[in-house]
């Protein structure tokens, strides 16, 4: 299949630069965007889904331009924006069933055909008569994955897709996506590493505009080699320890605090170097960059 | 027009399950029930003036637009639907299928209010049902556009302004703005500009004119028109602008239709603003002498035939009549003719001939030697107040020369003792064979008989035609023309105008006047009991609404034995029959005008009126026979001599009284 090739996209509202040159190579599987809140990750999502249009940049699939075929991207895109909903007093079915229409599937059955089963997928087939505005902010998020499903799409846009799901639904979501990504190109963009370790082969790391692409999991990870550590402390020591340290996670066991440090050099005595894991990865990358 | 009809299905489905579309449709079946209350049960309202003074359900229905146009365009975004929509297929048809589910969603509400108003005449057994055409067109013209090009303009508004504190109040001005209650900005706005803005009735309070019927005429429709294409190009020229990145062939053919409708528009715009008045007789005929003026006649000037083609306008008419003249005494010869119809040709046999015009009368050249001619004059123009022309409205009657009647006549006066304009009956002596045909497919009635549709014959003395909101009924025996609801009015009263017609007939001692076999009932022109009614050879035209006092003996005295014929003189005789009339049938009553005048000094005559009316009280209380005496000898004197002095009646009085 073709590489989704985003080439130096630019991109301001007003004064704010929400991307600057930005550029991606996305091949088949699942792709995570990485970024700290305002990094522009949304900005970049509604450029692929055509929502926005870039100031300059190109983007292409195969042959498909963007800044000429808006159109046929439109017809083979499924797209999950951060904050979705539906008109309240409509139901979850009908919602569905009009944007199948919309993204041109034909005949009544099939379009029946299709909701039920992408309610199916996001496990929504119990209350596909209820109206959207009756629904909780989870369901409504499946909701939202479910119509990014309609119609099979070569490509599909998620932006923070798990935000508001719970561990049941998210693990079921993360085994969904994968099923997704063996034959088409998905991108995912989240502020929950686990979710791109659960499931990306690639992933880039936006800041202030400017994107960096890492081909693995591991390449990011690989940045904060030889600056994590964990440390065993008693709980007093932990307490006492200083702002300047920078820890990233904590285990908290009876006798004892097992912390995970992010720092340059050994951090106290009985700290020992461990091997990062990309959340800390990404951590050393955002604190380089500044 | 898949992706059209999606998502036109799924607004139509927002709009359906939106409880304020089963409110509005709750309130109009209220209205329904509460107007019927007052409609049946008290009876003060009628039909006409209930529609005409429903102008809250105009502004309501504005309002409503304005704020469901503003919903529908931030429906998406609400509901946080819009990112997703935006990037699936059928985004740019979006806005035009919004606004075409909205025409959906406001005609549907546009035929409930319809039939509402069908179901409220249907339970008041109002006639007014038969004009069920007319009573769509009104509620379309201000009720249904209004509400559709409100929805537009929310759209339209939604989108251009994006901030969210200005949107609300800059939707209230507009509200105001295209109601009647703009007025309020006059001193801001022209009032021409004000009248094109409002979508409602010119008032508020409009009075419900009978006279010229709904106000759906044609400025009224292209009012509402203008009002909706304005409205079109507003949210075209949106769409397209938000779309300006789009460059391409869809972006010209938008331009296109944007200046297309613009011009459509600058043309309505101007084809709107004139709106013609009519010239108000009492202006002219009031500045004219009060001295009436001689004229000669018509010095045995006779129309054998006349053939009238005519078409009818906005406020005007524009005939060619073929008079047949027979007994030419003369090279010159004169017509009268109402001085607001312009003559533009005239032909003797088919050649143009001279014409000169002195206001109401036409002075024509004719070649040498014709003792007998065929005259065709071109004419058009307009025809005053009494006897209007309306877009949807004709009411001229064969008593006044809308055609060219041969002779030199007085068509109106001043008339005594207020000055009012008082019309003439210039009917003509002798029957000539009428012919007249109008263009057009508007229903018109006439005392002529019709032989097709809009065209009437027949040897008669003069020619009335009547169109507007009128019915035909025949009932025992006699035809009446009469505005809706209207019939039985008239009919309750013949009886007691036929006892008055009698009784003036015994003390004037001449023959009964028998109420002819067709009565038009025309709206009521002025409270002046002058114009209660016309008396025509074949027919009376009754002038009327529903407090006008037809059986007033002042109006029978008048129209029967007063302007049955051409009276030229002065009309002030009339006035002192009519008060001695009144006097008469209830001598005792404080607010008769003899009672008031010997009390009071009143106008310009009051010296001799107060003389006068002492004189006949006193006469009363000698003998009440005396009075009937009185005027008895003072009609008969008056035949003989119509110039006779008003002071005469003093006389009169004074040899009655010696004779007692
Ligand atoms: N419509 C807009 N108008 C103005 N500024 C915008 C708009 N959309 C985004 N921005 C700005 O662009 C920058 C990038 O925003 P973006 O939403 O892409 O960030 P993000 O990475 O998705 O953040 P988050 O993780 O919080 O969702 C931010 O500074 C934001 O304020
Ligand atoms: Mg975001």
């Amino acid at each position: 299949m073709d590489k989704l090739i985003i080439q130096s996209v630019d991109k301001s509202f007003g004064r704010i630069r929400a991307l600057r040159q930005a550029s991606l190579e996305i091949s088949t599987g699942i792709f995570g965007l990485l970024g700290e809140n305002g990094a522009g990750k949304t900005t970049l999502m509604r450029i692929i889904a055509t929502v926005l249009k870039p100031d300059a940049g190109e983007i292409t699939l195969g042959d498909i331009k963007w800044s000429r075929d808006s159109h046929k991207v439109r017809q083979i895109l499924g797209y999950l924006p951060q904050e979705f909903g539906a008109f309240k007093n409509v139901t979850a079915e009908e919602c569905l069933k009009y944007i199948a229409q919309l993204k041109g599937i034909r005949g009544s059955e099939e379009c029946l055909l299709q909701t039920e089963r992408v309610l199916k997928e996001v496990n929504l087939l119990e209350a596909k008569d209820r109206k959207v505005g009756g629904f909780s902010g989870g369901m409504r998020r499946r909701l939202g994955i479910a119509q990014a499903l309609l119609n099979d799409p070569e490509l599909i846009i998620v932006d923070e897709p798990t935000a508001g799901l719970d561990p049941a639904e998210r693990i079921r979501f993360r085994n969904l996506l994968r099923q997704l990504g063996k034959n088409r190109i998905v991108i995912l963009s989240t502020h929950i590493v686990e979710d791109i370790e659960a499931t990306c082969q690639s992933l880039a790391v936006i800041k202030n505009g400017t994107s960096v692409q890492f081909s693995s999991q591991q390449e990011l990870s690989a940045i904060a080699e030889g600056k994590v550590w964990t440390w065993k402390l008693s709980n007093a020591d932990y307490n006492s320890l200083g702002k300047d340290v920078h820890v990233v996670s904590s285990k908290i066991h009876k006798e004892y605090v097992e912390a995970r440090i992010i720092a340059g050099v050994k951090p106290g005595p009985e700290a020992e170097e461990t091997e990062p894991t990309i959340e800390e990865g990404y951590l050393v990358w955002n604190m380089e960059q500044e | 027009m898949n992706l059209f009809n999606s998502i036109m299905k799924m607004e139509l489905l927002t709009y359906r399950r939106n409880k304020l579309y089963y409110f509005t449709g709750i309130i109009l079946l209220l209205y329904l029930l509460l107007g019927g209350y007052h409609f049946l049960r008290e009876d003060y309202m009628e039909a006409g003036v209930m529609l005409q003074g429903s102008s809250y359900i105009n502004m309501s229905a504005a309002m409503l637009g304005l704020f469901s146009g503003i919903m529908a365009g931030r429906r998406d975004k609400t509901a946080h639907f819009q990112e997703v929509l935006s990037s699936l297929p059928g985004d740019s048809v979006r806005p035009h299928a919004k606004i075409c589910s909205w025409f959906i969603a406001s005609a549907i509400l546009t035929l409930l209010g319809y039939l509402d108003v069908l179901v409220l005449f249907k339970m008041a057994d109002s006639e007014y049902l038969l004009f069920n055409k007319e009573i769509l067109t009104y509620v379309i013209i201000y009720w249904g556009i209004p509400l559709f090009s409100c929805g537009v303009l929310g759209y339209f508004l939604e989108s251009a302004i994006s901030s969210n504190r200005l949107l609300i109040p800059v939707a209230l001005l507009l509200w105001l703005i295209i109601s009647p209650f703009n007025m309020i900005l006059y001193p801001v706005l022209p009032e021409r500009v004000l009248q094109l803005l409002n979508v409602g009735e010119n008032d508020a309070q409009a009075y419900y004119d009978e006279y010229s019927g709904l106000h759906i005429s044609g400025n009224y429709i292209k009012n509402a028109l203008v009002f909706l294409l304005t409205s079109i190009a507003l949210f075209i020229s949106e769409v397209a602008y938000k779309k300006r990145d789009e460059t391409g062939r869809r972006q010209k053919y938008t331009m296109l239709v944007v200046i297309l409708l613009a011009m459509l528009f600058t043309c309505l715009l101007f084809n709107s603003m004139n709106w013609t008045e009519h010239a108000e007789d009492s202006i002219y005929y009031g500045a004219l002498d009060n001295i009436p003026v001689k004229r000669s006649g018509n010095r045995g000037l006779l129309i054998e035939s006349c053939n009238i083609k005519i078409s009818f306008t906005e406020n005007s008419c524009s005939y060619i009549a073929q008079e047949y003249i027979s007994n030419i005494y003369d090279r010159r010869i004169p017509f009268t003719l109402y001085h607001g119809l312009e003559v533009i040709s005239v032909k003797a046999e088919d050649k143009n001939i001279d014409f000169e015009r002195k206001g109401d009368i036409l002075y024509l050249t004719l070649p040498e030697g014709m003792e007998q001619s065929l005259i065709t004059f071109e004419v058009r123009g307009s025809t005053g107040n009494l006897f209007p022309i309306y877009e949807n409205a004709v009411y001229i009657s064969s008593t006044f020369p809308w055609y060219p009647v041969p002779g030199e006549f007085v068509i109106a006066q001043k008339g005594f003792p207020y000055g009012d304009v008082e019309f003439k009956n210039l009917e003509l002596e002798e029957p000539a064979k009428f012919h007249v045909k109008i263009e057009g497919n508007d229903q018109f009635y006439s005392n002529l008989e019709e032989v097709s549709k809009n065209e009437f014959q027949g040897l008669q003395k003069g020619v009335s035609l009547f169109k507007g909101m009128l019915i035909s009924k025949n009932i025992n025996g006699i035809e009446y023309i009469v505005p809706p609801d209207r019939v039985d009015d008239i009919i309750s009263k013949m009886p007691e105008i036929q006892g008055k017609i009698s009784y003036i007939s015994e003390i004037i001692e001449r023959p009964a006047k028998k109420v002819p076999e067709k009565i038009f009932v025309k709206p009521e022109y002025s409270s002046f009991h002058q114009y209660n009614y016309i008396f025509a050879q074949d027919h009376i035209t009754a002038s009327f609404s529903r407090y006008s006092t037809l059986n007033d003996i002042k109006g029978v005295f008048r129209s029967f034995y007063w302007n049955d014929i051409y009276r030229e003189a002065d009309n002030a005789h009339a006035y002192i029959f009519e008060i001695v009339l009144e006097y008469m049938e209830e001598p005792e009553k404080e607010y008769s005008y003899i009672n008031i005048f010997a009390t009071e000094n009143r106008g310009d005559n009051s010296e001799f009126l107060q003389e006068l009316s002492t004189e006949i009280i006193k006469l009363h209380k000698l003998n009440s026979e005396y009075l009937k005496e009185l005027l008895r000898d003072m009609y008969g004197e008056i035949e003989k001599n119509p110039e006779l002095p008003l002071s005469y009646w003093l006389d009169k009085i004074d040899e009655l009284k010696e004779k007692g």
